[in-house]
């Protein structure tokens, strides 16, 4: 039943997807840890932090995913440093990812009442254990929904890379499918597009419940 | 590096034009999908309803990139053309109209039940306290979530460049490949989405003080 042009196609697109996976995982990663201290700053006292967070996150919201990562591409070998596309995109999805993560967790800082703050100092807490012991703790309610769906945005952020020469799963399924049509003169493009289709979606789609239900949870 | 930025920066400005218009077509088609299909999908008709969640998953779950390749690459395959401007317009339409059904449906389930209630006290059909109740006052309310949804549009048209349609990013990188001068085409590139941007968020917020409902609003 399973055509035999099927088997090896599929065989480099696992290759791909784990392309795939591995570049949504880093980059997901330092989009977190860049992100939640720029969220923080973003709400600190020191107006020059401040305006240097919501500056960093205004910019990397209002330009495409696309141009920072062709930027990072781009620009890297120009100052010196020659790597390889997968780490030039990694730095740009997640430069670009952090600026949302940034601004999600702004959102869920501010959420918390500023009687929570208050009622922290007047116990004699510092600024950082209230920050630690009083405001995380509640604002990971309004953090985790959005956060969450962030993620599954980041992971079709990934798609991306493919366009500077990462062989994700799109770059892989592109290559065979201009290998298939130079061998058999049949790309079988609306089939291999389909099992890309499908594997972002069962990747994604699960996120997205978890999202929901976490919405549904943690809502206070 | 310097160039002669004359010439380069009428380019930009070309592509500019392009992605704003294949932008403000796919955004008008995804606020008609939107509001309709978040209609019915609010309506709970069976079935209809079903198959509009499959929509609306299916293109939330999958990155615009691989349909902007499937309408494009893979389309072909059954003897539908489409030229790189169509490609554009169609996938921004039906990739931005899956997240505007959640705006406005979001919208709709905002009106309180009470004015449903009382229309139809007033003898109203269904369909009527839908058209003169629900409709104007949900809208009202979807307008923060659809301008969010309308701004990523935007900044997505970027995606084109992959098809080799002639919209900012394209152009950016075409100069980019010839000149080198990565900071400033792409620095200015980054400039005009960003100022294409505040101007619609500037907007949309206009738009969003002259239309919101007293009472109702404070969504999101």
């Amino acid at each position: 039943m399973i055509p035999d042009w099927l088997p090896p196609v599929l065989d480099y697109m696992l290759k791909g997807l784990r392309a795939t996976l591995w570049i949504a995982f880093l980059s997901t990663l330092f989009a977190t840890l860049l992100g939640v201290a720029i969220g923080v700053t973003t709400v600190a006292r020191s107006r020059f932090l401040r305006y240097v967070g919501l500056i960093y996150v205004d910019i990397f919201r209002g330009v495409p995913s696309l141009l920072v990562l062709l930027f990072v591409f781009f620009s890297l070998p120009q100052m010196g440093v020659s790597t390889s596309p997968l780490v030039a995109s990694v730095l740009g999805l997640a430069t670009w990812g952090a600026a949302n993560i940034a601004e999600i967790t702004r959102g869920a800082v501010q959420s918390v009442p500023r009687t929570q703050e208050q009622g922290a100092e007047a116990l004699g807490m510092g600024r950082w254990d209230t920050l630690v012991y009083v405001v995380a703790p509640q604002a990971v309610r309004r953090f985790l929904p959005p956060y969450v769906g962030q993620v599954t945005v980041l992971i079709q952020a990934t798609a991306l890379t493919s366009i500077v020469g990462v062989v994700d799963v799109l770059g892989s399924a592109r290559q065979m499918m201009d290998r298939l049509s130079y061998v058999d003169g049949n790309s079988h493009a609306i089939a291999i597009y389909g099992l890309v289709l499908v594997a972002f979606f069962a990747i994604c789609y699960p996120l997205t419940l978890l999202a929901q239900w976490l919405e549904g949870r943690l809502r206070t | 590096m310097t160039i002669g930025f004359g010439d380069e920066l009428v380019r930009l400005l070309h592509g500019l034009g392009a992605s704003l218009l294949i932008s403000a077509i796919g955004i008008a088609l995804a606020l008609i999908i939107g509001c309709f299909l978040g209609a019915l999908r609010y309506s709970g008709l069976p079935i209809v309803t079903q198959l509009i969640a499959i929509y609306v998953n299916f293109f939330r779950c999958t990155p615009l990139i691989v349909h902007i390749f499937f309408l494009y690459f893979g389309l072909p395959e059954i003897g539908v053309k489409l030229s790189p401007f169509q490609t554009g317009w169609i996938s921004l339409a039906l990739w931005g109209g899956a997240y505007q059904v959640e705006s406005f449906r979001a919208g709709f389930k905002a009106v309180p039940p009470q004015e449903i209630v009382a229309a139809r006290a007033l003898g109203m059909s269904a369909l009527k306290s839908f058209r003169y109740v629900t409709l104007p006052l949900g809208v009202r309310v979807s307008v923060p979530a659809a301008a969010t949804v309308t701004l990523t549009q935007f900044r997505s048209s970027a995606f084109m460049v992959a098809i080799g349609y002639a919209e900012l990013t394209s152009v950016a990188n075409k100069i980019v490949s010839e000149t080198y001068a990565v900071l400033s085409v792409f620095g200015t590139a980054a400039l005009m989405y960003l100022v294409v941007c505040m101007l619609m968020s500037y907007g949309a917020r206009r738009l969003e003080r002259s239309l919101s409902v007293p009472g109702m609003g404070a969504l999101r």
